[in-house]
């Protein structure tokens, strides 16, 4: 149309033209959600099988300096079906950005709101991700303040709460004062640090304890749990702290250890229950661009269903205003440690599904002049604390397969593969290989004992 | 100054890096042929269902027209146009002042009928402007007085407005099928008042590539009118074609609703024949089943179909047709049946330049199955001569907006096929053939390249010399010497021996400028050799390929066919002084080896010999 390009943008300025007043108390929320923050590089495909989620706070833009106003923002082409989103802005310093981001960020919530309107998705608010030190949060309040002015009536803001507002003595109450809801963070509370066994990515919470920190606000608020692991090399003894803190790997998996024989593995848990692997090198040794001297060791802290459930259920117990709970986060198609949504939800009692027995889940490649299947052992458990081993079988000969790389997978014979698991690494659903054919063929799997 | 020179040549690297990647849209993709994708239907975007010669007219629209004199309806007029620029911060009064110039207007006896309609219209616009997400309700007002203005209005101009704002609103409402309609309606209708450009992008906008989930949900909804049908048909048959999603992006579950969603198109297809029971539209639905089957993975159904439509038919003549006719055979793996419609189609007045290109891909495949590699060299130098020429390796694949096609843009295929896969034989079959081509001067260096690899260096200094490609030609011709020196059978061993560590000096000192074809690959030779991870080839066609890709490692690196020479000098000649300087040089070779050679083993334990075989 001739006047769309001045319509949206009449409704963006328009947007802008109402002022807020400061936020009063509300009713306790009437119903529970659950969510998930997705952020730049989630992948909409791990939604298959999900139940809709409530909630989804999508990672927008990023606030690039204090005090210029540089933003850059967009909205995710792909994003998995959710009854509410929200838009999300991650400052990336420990610090309040300047006022004079406030008109910049104004200005893009109003352009990402229209584009979302154009794509008929439900957007209830905006949510501020900064983490503001505890000193400054009246600086912080303030910049809420002149950022409310900017947005239409009804839109709502959230912001990101660190635990450490929440002590005696800090202007926390002011910030909250100026948003329609927070959520506490429950992760990532501490750097991670020398003594391998108290860094933990999960914050263990009492319910007792935050419930009338909370609540005392009347203010809706969701809790924040963490579903995702992380890899990382265990400073050495003689090492400076600031080492470790660029040795932390993304693409790494427990089974590119495990299945290393330069390698020993001890198991523990953390303080707040989830899983430790220590992977410590016999030998030198290049694992991808990581190298290991005797001695050298890697971590895994993985999430587990146990502390996921047990942190929702401490959630539900928080009662008043608490709204429910969101899960950082969706996981990204490089992500290997984070647990996928329908996991996170099933565990969390959000949805239901029976245990199933482990599959071989076959996928049809598009090749041509072959045909191709791409295979995946499906339902294995990850935190299996033994090794398996499977037997995997064709209906018919295969004329050649590729194994997934470092994935301990061979042919036996024409038509049958076997694949041996240490324990701890497998995942949900875990990709073998393409098994090629001259025709269609089909697989089972099982377990040898 | 030795640190300041790698770290000169580290970022000068890295620089040449970021230029490659950033400056030529890096793609990796090789044999997209073999990938079922390749051979989707043509994606359709909202300019392909436009009737030809529409008559438009271009009049002003309701409120536009100047606003001259102080009579109501050009204070509304006035009050109107002055909408963005009213001042945010007072928005309530001012809208109240364009409620009061609507009823001023409408109170106006003197209007004509049509004068009358306009107002009606403004009313409705300022109703529309002022709503927004969070007030919906002006919008809905907009939307309601709309729909009466058009159960009235007479003017055909404000009646062509109309429908265009009304499909706004549903859009706006999320109604994507009413607004669609509306929009595709008022494409092709003669006297709209609404510009083609502009309804192309409200289609665009309203269904992006492919309609989305809104419009496999209202599906049913179309088949009102043979158009709409055809239109949502297509739409939502489009093609998807990722290349960012690795083979671990599958989903078997996805992939089986897939199928089910394409069977419930076939039977709304089935069930509404009726739609389609012109001769013309008959073979239209033909076309549209040949895609759906096409879609669901069935392309023996589309050959079936395709079979029934008259040989005289006009329909044979589209692109869509011939292409779908050779994907139904290529992927029923009658490779050489789909060459006559990919050739038809590459030739067709009616192809447009991505189908032509696609039609060349398609053909490179037929070729490369059928074992044609003079043809199949034909078609991948003309892509490879319009991917430079249209700019094409500027723009990644996965962005190419008919996500159906393939741009053979890194231009491996060529490479690949003149440095390795075609036989010398074919290379010289094809410039026999095609002597002028455009940029045949590639195969000409490739043949003289793969001809010294044959120690043809003669022949190659020829080819050289008439592609002006001096230094090569010179060096060849020395090399010829050379060769032919170690080669004398009247020379005693001694002389044999000098001759041989000679030629073996000659090819270490000359890395990249012998065997090596440096006018094909940009230094990522190493990424086109694909065959250890290729899985659309047949297990023999898979060893073949890895046992070309290894030939071709150890016929292009001189420092390698130095060694083997030198090894034999060594070898032959003992403890002599060209037996230890042979020695020597090949442990400089194997050192100096390039990375991409691999065999590095081989090499390990041929310098360890080497060297327990000088110190002893």
């Amino acid at each position: 149309m001739r006047m769309l390009r001045p319509t949206l943008l009449l409704i963006a300025s328009l947007a802008l033209s109402t002022c807020g007043g400061t936020r009063h108390s509300q009713p306790p929320p009437a119903k529970w959600t659950s969510g998930f923050w997705f952020w730049h590089g989630s992948v909409t495909s791990a939604a298959s099988s999900v139940e809709k989620p409530d909630v989804l706070f999508v990672h927008v833009g990023t606030i690039l300096q204090i005090a210029s106003p540089k933003l850059s923002a967009w909205l995710p082409e792909d994003l998995p079906e959710a009854r509410e989103y929200w838009l999300v802005f991650r400052f990336e310093r420990q610090a309040v950005p300047d006022l004079q981001a406030v008109p910049v960020l104004i200005r893009e919530v109003s352009q990402l709101r229209a584009i979302a309107q154009t794509r008929h998705l439900n957007v209830a608010g905006v949510q501020l991700d900064i983490d503001s030190p505890t000193n400054a949060l009246e600086r912080y309040a303030t910049f809420i303040r002149e950022f409310r002015k900017g947005l239409a009536p009804g839109f709502e803001i959230s912001i990101t709460a660190l635990l450490d507002w929440f002590r005696d003595g800090t202007a926390i109450a002011d910030v909250i004062q100026e948003t329609d809801e927070f959520v506490p963070q429950f992760y990532d509370v501490a750097k991670p640090n020398h003594n391998e066994e108290t860094s933990a990515i999960a914050a263990k919470f009492d319910a007792a304890q935050w419930a009338p920190k909370f609540n005392r606000f009347q203010k809706r608020y969701r809790i924040g749990i963490s579903t995702f692991g992380r890899a990382r090399v265990l400073p050495r003894e003689n090492q400076p702290e600031s080492w470790y803190g660029s040795s932390l790997f993304a693409d790494l998996t427990p089974l590119d250890f495990a299945s290393n024989s330069a390698f020993t593995l001890r198991t523990s848990r953390n303080q707040a229950n989830e899983l430790v692997l220590n992977y410590q090198a016999k030998s030198k040794v290049r694992i991808g661009y990581a190298d290991f001297d005797p001695g050298g060791t890697i971590q895994f802290i993985l999430p587990t269903p146990e502390v996921i459930r047990t942190a929702v259920e401490s959630a539900k117990r928080m009662q008043g205003y608490c709204a429910g709970v969101v899960f950082f986060r969706w996981p990204a198609s490089y992500e290997t440690l984070t647990m996928q949504p329908d996991e996170v939800m099933n565990v969390a009692d959000l949805i239901h599904y029976a245990v199933k027995p482990v599959a071989i889940e076959a996928v049809q490649g598009s090749c041509v002049a072959v045909n191709c299947t791409d295979l995946y052992l499906a339902n294995a458990n990850p935190f299996s604390t033994r090794s398996a081993r499977y037997r995997i079988r064709s209906s018919a000969d295969l004329e050649y397969f590729l194994p997934e790389e470092k994935l301990p997978v061979r042919m036996l014979g024409p038509s049958e593969l076997e694949l041996s698991l240490p324990a701890y690494s497998t995942r949900p659903r875990l990709y073998l290989g393409r098994a090629v054919a001259a025709a269609r063929v089909g697989f089972s799997v099982t377990e040898e004992p | 100054m030795k640190i300041s020179r790698r770290a000169l040549r580290f970022f000068g690297l890295l620089l040449l890096g970021f230029g490659f990647v950033f400056g030529c849209g890096f793609d990796d993709t090789l044999r997209e042929y073999l990938d079922a994708h390749f051979w989707l239907p043509f994606s359709k975007q909202s300019w392909h269902f436009e009737r030809k010669n529409v008559k438009r007219i271009s009049a002003p629209y309701a409120g536009m027209v100047k606003a001259v004199g102080t009579s109501p309806l050009a204070n509304l007029r006035r009050a109107y146009q002055q909408i963005p620029a009213l001042d945010p911060s007072n928005v309530a009064s001012e809208t109240a002042l364009l409620r009061d110039a609507v009823a001023a207007a409408r109170a106006d006896r003197s209007l004509t009928p049509r004068e009358k309609e306009e107002v009606d219209l403004i009313d409705a616009k300022i109703d529309m402007r002022l709503g927004q997400a969070s007030e919906p309700e002006p919008l809905r007002s907009s939307k309601g007085k709309l729909e009466k203005f058009l159960q009235t209005a007479q003017t055909p101009e404000f009646l062509s407005e109309a429908r265009g704002w009304l499909a706004y609103m549903y859009f706006l409402f999320g109604e994507q099928t009413a607004a669609g309609k509306i929009y595709l309606d008022e494409l092709n209708r003669d006297g709209s008042n609404l510009s083609r450009e502009t309804l192309l992008t409200s289609l665009r906008m309203t269904y992006g590539y492919d309609g989305g989930p809104a419009l496999r949900e209202h599906l049913q909804e179309y088949f009102d009118t043979p158009e709409h049908a055809a239109f949502a048909i297509q739409m939502v048959t489009n093609p998807r074609w990722d290349r960012s999603i690795g083979r671990q992006g599958g989903n078997a579950k996805q992939a089986d609703q897939e199928i089910q969603w394409y069977k419930r198109v076939v039977s709304l297809l089935e069930s509404h024949r009726a739609l389609l029971n012109s001769e013309r539209g008959a073979n239209a639905l033909a076309l549209l089943f040949m895609r759906t089957a096409l879609g669901m993975g069935d392309p023996s159904t589309a050959l079936k179909t395709a079979a029934m439509i008259p040989r005289a038919s006009e329909i044979r003549q589209e692109p869509d047709f011939m292409w779908m006719l050779a994907s139904a055979h290529f992927l029923s793996r009658e490779y050489a049946a789909a060459e006559h419609p990919l050739l038809d189609l590459f030739h067709s007045s009616h192809s447009s330049e991505n189908q032509k290109a696609a039609a060349a891909y398609g053909l490179c495949g037929v070729y490369r199955k059928t074992g044609n590699p003079v043809e199949q060299i034909r078609f991948a130098l003309w892509l490879n001569t319009a991917v430079r020429a249209g700019n094409m390796y500027l723009s990644n694949p996965s962005v190419i907006e008919d996500q159906s096609v393939y741009w053979a843009i890194s231009g491996w295929d060529l490479d690949l096929l003149l440095d390795s896969e075609a036989p010398i034989e074919a290379l010289q079959a094809f410039l026999m053939k095609y002597p002028a081509v455009p940029d045949v001067g590639p195969v000409k260096y490739s043949l003289a390249v793969r001809l010294a690899r044959e120690n043809r260096y003669e022949e190659a200094a020829q080819i050289y010399e008439s592609i002006h490609a001096s230094l090569r030609a010179a060096r060849m011709r020395r090399l010829a010497e050379l060769y032919a020196d170690s080669m004398r059978i009247d020379s005693n061993v001694q002389q044999t021996q000098e001759a041989k560590y000679k030629l073996a000096k000659f090819l270490s000192a000359n890395p990249e400028r012998i065997y090596f074809n440096d006018a094909l690959w940009q230094g990522v030779q190493r990424y086109a050799m694909t065959g250890s991870t290729e899985s659309r080839l047949t297990g023999e066609e898979r060893k073949a390929l890895i046992s070309r890709e290894r030939k071709l490692r150890d016929d292009q690196e001189e420092r390698w066919r130095a060694y083997l020479i030198l090894r034999d000098v060594v070898r032959d000649s003992g403890k002599t002084a060209v037996g230890r300087n042979a020695a020597q040089l090949a442990l400089g070779c194997l050192r100096r080896i390039s990375g991409r050679f691999g065999r590095q083993d081989e090499i390990r334990k041929a310098d360890l010999e080497l060297s327990s075989w000088l110190r002893r």
